[in-house]
């Protein structure tokens, strides 16, 4: 049986996908030291279509990164730090009376800082559910509704949002529901000392590093064009089931996994599988590929599935981590590719 | 080349080795089998054997589905066989999902760029670098049984042992002589006859080894007993017939020995001594008093006699013909005195005194009913343990018989026209027959009244 290709309009091929990512990857290198693999899963998530969740204490490279990957993109930027009293019309916007020259007064919306394409949101955990919910909700829909009025956001759109892991005090954790919006959970560890080193002689001297823009014209519409290329990447539907075993192996209710039952109060929901698929589409893209492999699969899985397992207290009191129930997975489905 | 064209050629070659594997693992299991069964029909016992053969057969039906089943899901379709090559070359699911999007039918924008990069990897599984066998490893089961199956199924070497009593085959063989008619199972033919010989020696026209092929043991068997027959029936004098008849043997051993021969000793004179084991047991009229004799063939005294190993001539024994050349008995016994041809003529005849052809002597006979008046034996078609012993001198009594002293012969029911087959029976009668020919015996020397 043959099948017919589709007309392939403006549509970039796997080659120009990797030589963009990998630009991308070495303008934002040149300001953010370390944090390579972080840098890296912040990109497939990017292009992936979905939101990363920063974790991390302060002063590793949070903001930078996310300012760097902006510059690179030539894309709008904003930054909103998330304190107890930011209200969600503050982060989505709001209409306000404005009067005109003929003396008419009428509900003009002002947008917020969520119109944008990359956002960063600080600090999110240290919002009110209510402004959380307000930022969440956008990521979800791409969209806004304020008084009836339904605003769409630009394409592409990003939120970075990072999480202080410390000074837990008077913060709101966000709820699981809300954590599962996000496509992954990037941690971000302390760099080490030859990268201390560098970083304090590039940001120490007296030339600071200039990043340039990857795409020199229309860089939203290329972002959707490559968007839409990872899209095309073709899984095999082994490969979908290997996922969605993977996934539903999480789930204590229903798996027969001893460390499962054992540790996990609530296991990964769909959106796991399908931020599984989309980050192994873009890595697959990534090794030349244009199929998902299994191992493409294994890549992503920790930093897609990690935030959506609720450990139990049992786990807490082991010293049992997510990352650790997701390699135990891993490890487990491996006899399921062949 | 195309990698879905490669690949139905890798499908095709997994799909024949499968098959052969699973041919290999039947045909060469069931070669074992027979082997096995071949080899263990010559030591097992038939329940023993038939338990054995149940098994094979029950484990060669259950290996040949077990590879049935096997190989209808190890069938490799396109699907099956590019998960083989994925295993083997490592793809990253490339062919995989060729094969998947090539199944589906969608459309697929990344296409064309698919099948170029399966194209590209295409060298990493060709045939030569999967390294599919053309011959399974089973195959040495195969050549195991076959070379077991040659080495036990093929006749070469010494000749089979008999089979044992029992078996199917033995049986058929048996059923096969029943039906051959009462000339085979009711007389014995006159040694030294045309017709005897012919029979025994199966070159007359109902020949043992004629027609349905059978049947080399019964073959053998028989002439075994011809044999035995032909040594026992010349060892001994044959007192039953005249003179110049067919069969009869020279007169020179007809005669008795005289009494000073009368011993169990080899006579001096070229007397025939019976084969081993082949003397006559008699009973004496005493109870529990048996004396073997051993009859001495003289070739000139013309005298039978009879030699008592523990001496003494039986109270009450009546004299019987069976004098060779000599005078007609006058049919009294004596006490205490021996008549040499008392057990040669027992059966002749249930009428007392009647005189033997050719000058042989009437004597007062046994009949041969009281002969045989031990407890039939049950002898379990040659596979029990008891022996096939007929003993003469049995009967008692003073009917029949001249003289008082002499034994009467009781009334035989034999047919007067079957006498003379029957007198050669009583002379082959005690015989000390082989256990395992005992069963082939009773039926061959059935008597059909």
């Amino acid at each position: 049986m043959s099948v017919q290709p589709a007309v392939a309009a403006e549509l970039p091929t796997p080659a120009e996908f990797g030589r963009a990512f990998t630009a991308l990857e070495k303008e934002i290198g040149k300001v953010v030291v370390g944090h390579r693999d972080a840098l890296r899963q912040i990109l497939i998530a990017f292009f992936a279509g979905g939101h990363v969740l920063i974790e991390g204490v302060p002063g590793i490279g949070k903001t930078l990164i996310v300012r760097s990957l902006g510059e690179a993109l030539d894309l709008s930027f904003s930054r909103v730090q998330f304190t107890i009293d930011l209200m969600p019309a503050d982060v989505t916007g709001t209409r306000i009376l404005e009067e005109t020259e003929s003396g008419r007064r009428s509900m003009v919306f002002v947008p917020g800082p969520l119109f944008t394409h990359v956002m960063l949101a600080d600090e999110i955990n240290r919002s009110t559910p209510k402004t959380q919910s307000a930022l969440l909700e956008a990521m979800q829909e791409l969209q806004v509704t304020i008084a009836g009025t339904t605003h769409l956001l630009p394409s592409p759109f990003f939120v970075l949002a990072t999480l202080n892991p410390i000074e837990m005090e008077g913060t709101y954790p966000l709820p699981e529901a809300q954590l599962d919006r996000f496509l992954f959970k990037v941690p971000l560890a302390y760099p080490a000392v030859d990268e201390i080193r560098e970083i304090v002689r590039e940001t120490t001297g007296a030339l600071t590093p200039k990043i340039q823009p990857v795409f020199d014209v229309e860089p939203a519409v290329r972002v959707n064009q490559l968007r839409r290329l990872v899209r095309e990447v073709i899984v095999a539907p082994e490969i979908e089931g290997y996922v969605a075993r993977l996934v539903r192996e999480s789930i204590p209710d229903v798996t027969e996994n001893e460390r499962v039952k054992s540790y996990v109060s609530f296991g990964s929901s769909p959106r796991g599988a399908q931020a599984l698929v989309l980050g192994a589409k873009v890595v697959a893209l990534l090794n030349g590929r244009v199929n998902v492999a299994f191992s493409d699969v294994e890549a992503i899985a920790p930093v897609a599935l990690s935030h959506r397992l609720v450990l139990n207290f049992a786990a807490e009191t082991e010293g049992v981590t997510p990352r650790s129930i997701v390699d135990h997975l891993i490890e487990v489905a491996r006899k399921w590719q062949r | 080349m195309d990698p879905l064209s490669n690949l139905d050629r890798v499908a095709s070659r997994l799909n024949r080795l499968a098959l052969q594997r699973a041919l290999y693992r039947t045909v060469g299991l069931a070669l074992l089998s027979a082997a096995a069964l071949g080899a263990a029909s010559f030591w097992l016992e038939p329940r023993s054997f038939r338990l054995l053969f149940s098994g094979l057969v029950l484990l060669c039906v259950g290996v040949g589905f077990f590879s049935f089943v096997r190989l209808r899901t190890a069938w490799a379709r396109r699907i099956e066989a590019a998960r083989w090559v994925e295993r083997e070359a490592d793809l990253d699911e490339r062919l995989l999902t060729l094969v998947s999007a090539a199944e589906s039918g969608r459309e697929l924008r990344l296409w064309p760029e698919l099948e170029q990069d399966n194209r590209t990897q295409l060298p990493r599984w060709e045939n030569e670098s999967l390294g599919i066998r053309r011959v399974p490893a089973n195959v040495s089961l195969l050549a195991a049984g076959l070379i077991a199956a040659i080495a036990a199924l093929l006749p070469f070497g010494e000749a089979p042992a008999p089979l044992p009593f029992g078996s199917p085959a033995v049986e058929g063989l048996l059923g096969q002589v029943e039906g051959e008619g009462p000339q085979r199972s009711g007389a014995i033919p006159q040694p030294g006859s045309g017709e005897a010989e012919g029979e025994l020696s199966g070159e007359g026209g109902k020949g043992v080894g004629e027609g349905t092929g059978a049947d080399g043991a019964l073959a053998r068997v028989q002439t075994e007993l011809r044999e035995q027959f032909q040594r026992s029936l010349v060892a001994r004098t044959l007192g039953g017939g005249s003179e110049g008849e067919p069969g009869e043997p020279p007169s020179g051993i007809r005669g008795d020995l005289p009494e000073s021969d009368r011993t169990e000793q080899p006579t001096q004179d070229g007397g025939v001594t019976p084969p081993e084991g082949m003397g006559l047991l008699v009973e004496g009229q005493d109870e529990g008093e048996k004396e073997e004799t051993v009859r001495r063939l003289n070739p000139e005294g013309g005298e039978d006699t009879t030699a008592s190993q523990k001496g003494g001539m039986r109270e009450g024994e009546a004299p019987k013909s069976g004098e060779g050349k000599g005078a007609p008995s006058d049919g009294k016994g004596k006490e205490g005195e021996q008549d040499p041809n008392a057990e040669l003529l027992v059966s002749e005849d249930a009428t007392p005194k009647v005189g033997g052809a050719g000058g042989s002597g009437p004597g007062d006979a046994k009949a041969t009913a009281p002969l045989l008046a031990k407890a039939p034996l049950d002898l379990s078609k040659g596979r029990g343990r008891a022996r096939f012993s007929l003993t003469l001198g049995g009967a008692s009594g003073s009917e029949g018989g001249e003289g008082g002293t002499a034994m009467a012969e009781p009334q035989s029911y034999i047919a007067s026209g079957e006498r003379g087959a029957q007198a050669e029976d009583r002379r082959i009668r005690h015989e000390s027959v082989p256990p395992e020919y005992e069963g082939v015996i009773k039926r061959v020397f059935e008597r059909k009244s």
